[in-house]
């Protein structure tokens, strides 16, 4: 396998600290007063519209708070032709953001024109690292920024697996110099789906491409687990994420919730956990 | 493109739109998690997804027909309309025509299912600033008949039943009627940031598809198949402006 060039500068944006995912049910708390939160990561799709009040929140928070941009539907990993069209609104919208960074996921979401909607899984296989590192190259090259791609919850394993995850993620970001956005949820989930070890996965990525941190909750299914996000970050996944920082020390950090939107207070809350965590981190700076 | 990742892909999506076992071949299971229960992870969560937007979309419609009887109905819509679009939030737009032809005696439901439509569409259309109507009074009466007009890209219009402007508005009062039917135009429009929505007589609804067409006012009166008395035509013209219909005067018949 060829190793892509670099053509993007500083490999990582620095840390801008702890983020929330912005959720309609929390704009009027964000514009009321100056939260506990460092920086919002928004849905970009939820602002790939026309005009009206998703877009009238979304320049008066970002007056407030920077925020990184991440995608659902991308479909990076899709064997259908990218969608300029879709590639050119998220440009433009990068363009009134400003992000600071535009993510989305190792993943493909649809097929022969019908899109699943979902985050739909990929084999592990040299050739689709190639198919998906080229595909990652164009966007990066219609974007003119470097793509942060995160790794999704997995129900399956393919016969035609050549590689583990994470030997597969480190594989695309080399071949395709992108960035990683790790879901130490998603990587639990998978642990328990497919009986991996979680730390194999810390360890098996070049943690130097690790931009960005997602931290979430999920559901317990009898012998297995579904990736909800719909409940608060479980204690595997906190000691997951001490694992992390004590490896990768400060990363942007953000907790995601889709479902079950709770009070704001609340995920600040949570968030504050995620804040002792790293600040208990072995080198940590003191706050 | 690989045509190998692209099989699998076809098989995968296959297996989850019929939630069957077109891809099963594929995966590997363990006796704590079978192929079976890992493909219906992905299938069941498809056609939660879509079901909850259409939930979402239209909130009226399932108020009216109740959540069960409105997820059976959305579930079965689901099944035979994979989506086509990238945004998930305009899923379903076709929704209350297919609850029409399906089911006729919901009709009423039907139009509530399009009147939540209509105004999901107009909360994110493209903003323009409406036109004051100082402008058009400031030209003289005259010069009324050559005016055309350009319109706020959030204003649209349809046919529904005229009982579904009730049943939207109470919902969880209004029940299917056979009685009394009647289909009455409906614009849909967003000013100051919230969506609403009248009905039309049929006078008002033909002049404004004649001027949303590009006729003049006076072209728009004089239409030999039905003409429309200025006396009517100007009060519908100025309710417009002050409804926020009207975005501008257009470039060339603006006064000089």
């Amino acid at each position: 396998m060829t190793m892509g060039t670099p053509r993007f500068a500083n490999l990582l944006q620095p840390s801008p600290g702890f983020g929330l995912g912005l959720r309609p049910q929390h704009y009027a708390d964000f514009a009321a007063s100056k939260r506990d939160v460092d920086w919002l990561e928004i849905i970009s799709e939820n602002f790939l519209v026309d005009g009206g009040k998703p877009l009238q929140w979304l320049d008066r928070l970002r007056a407030d708070y920077p925020m990184a941009m991440h995608g659902v539907t991308l479909s990076i990993g899709g064997s259908d032709p990218l969608d300029v069209d879709y590639l050119k609104r998220l440009k433009a919208l990068a363009a009134r953001v400003d992000p600071l960074w535009v993510s989305d996921h190792v993943c493909w979401g649809g097929h022969g024109g019908i899109h699943a909607h979902d985050l739909l899984p990929l084999p592990y296989t040299a050739e689709a690292v190639r198919h998906v590192a080229a595909r990652v190259r164009q966007v990066q090259d219609l974007l003119g920024r470097r793509l942060v791609l995160e790794n999704v919850s997995s129900y399956v394993v393919f016969r035609e697996d050549e590689m583990p995850e994470w030997a597969f993620l480190d594989a695309l970001c080399q071949e395709a110099d992108c960035l990683l956005l790790l879901d130490l949820n998603n990587i639990h989930v998978s642990a328990v789906n497919h009986g991996f070890d979680a730390l194999d996965f810390l360890d098996g990525v070049s943690l130097d491409r690790v931009q960005q941190v997602h931290l979430a909750g999920h559901t317990v299914r009898g012998g297995y687990l579904i990736d909800t996000h719909d409940a608060a970050v479980a204690d595997p996944v906190w000691a997951l994420y001490r694992e992390f920082v004590a490896r990768a020390g400060d990363r942007a950090t953000m907790i995601e919730r889709d479902d079950h939107i709770p009070a704001l207070d609340d995920l600040e809350a949570e968030l504050r956990i995620a804040r002792r965590i790293a600040a208990e981190a072995p080198g940590a700076l003191a706050a | 493109m690989s045509s190998a990742l692209a099989a699998l892909q076809q098989r995968f999506l296959d297996g989850v739109l019929a939630d069957g076992p077109q891809a099963a071949d594929d995966i590997r299971g363990t006796p704590a998690f079978a192929v079976d229960q890992r493909l219906a992870v992905y299938a069941n969560a498809y056609r939660r997804r879509l079901v909850e937007a259409l939930l979402s979309v239209f909130e009226r419609c399932a108020a009216m027909l109740g959540e069960d009887d409105f997820e059976a109905l959305a579930s079965a819509y689901v099944e035979t309309h994979p989506p086509r679009d990238r945004s998930l939030g305009r899923y379903g737009v076709d929704f209350p025509e297919w609850l029409r032809a399906r089911d006729p005696e919901r009709a009423i439901a039907a139009g509530v299912a399009a009147i939540d439509a209509g105004l999901r569409r107009a909360f994110d259309a493209a903003d323009a600033e409406p036109l004051d109507r100082a402008v058009l009074l400031a030209l003289p009466v005259a010069a009324w008949a050559g005016l055309r007009f350009e319109w706020v890209p959030a204003l649209a219009t349809g046919k529904v039943e005229a009982a579904a402007i009730d049943a939207w508005r109470d919902p969880m009062a209004s029940r299917e009627s056979a009685h009394g039917r009647s289909i009455t135009a409906i614009a849909f429009w967003r000013r100051d940031g919230q969506t609403f929505f009248r009905s039309m007589a049929a006078s008002e609804a033909l002049l404004l598809e004649r001027l949303r067409g590009g006729a003049t006012l006076a072209e728009a009166c004089a239409d030999e198949a039905l003409p429309i008395p200025l006396e009517v035509a100007v009060p519908a013209l100025l309710s417009w402006i002050d409804e926020g219909w009207v975005a501008r005067l257009a470039a060339d018949a603006a006064p000089g």
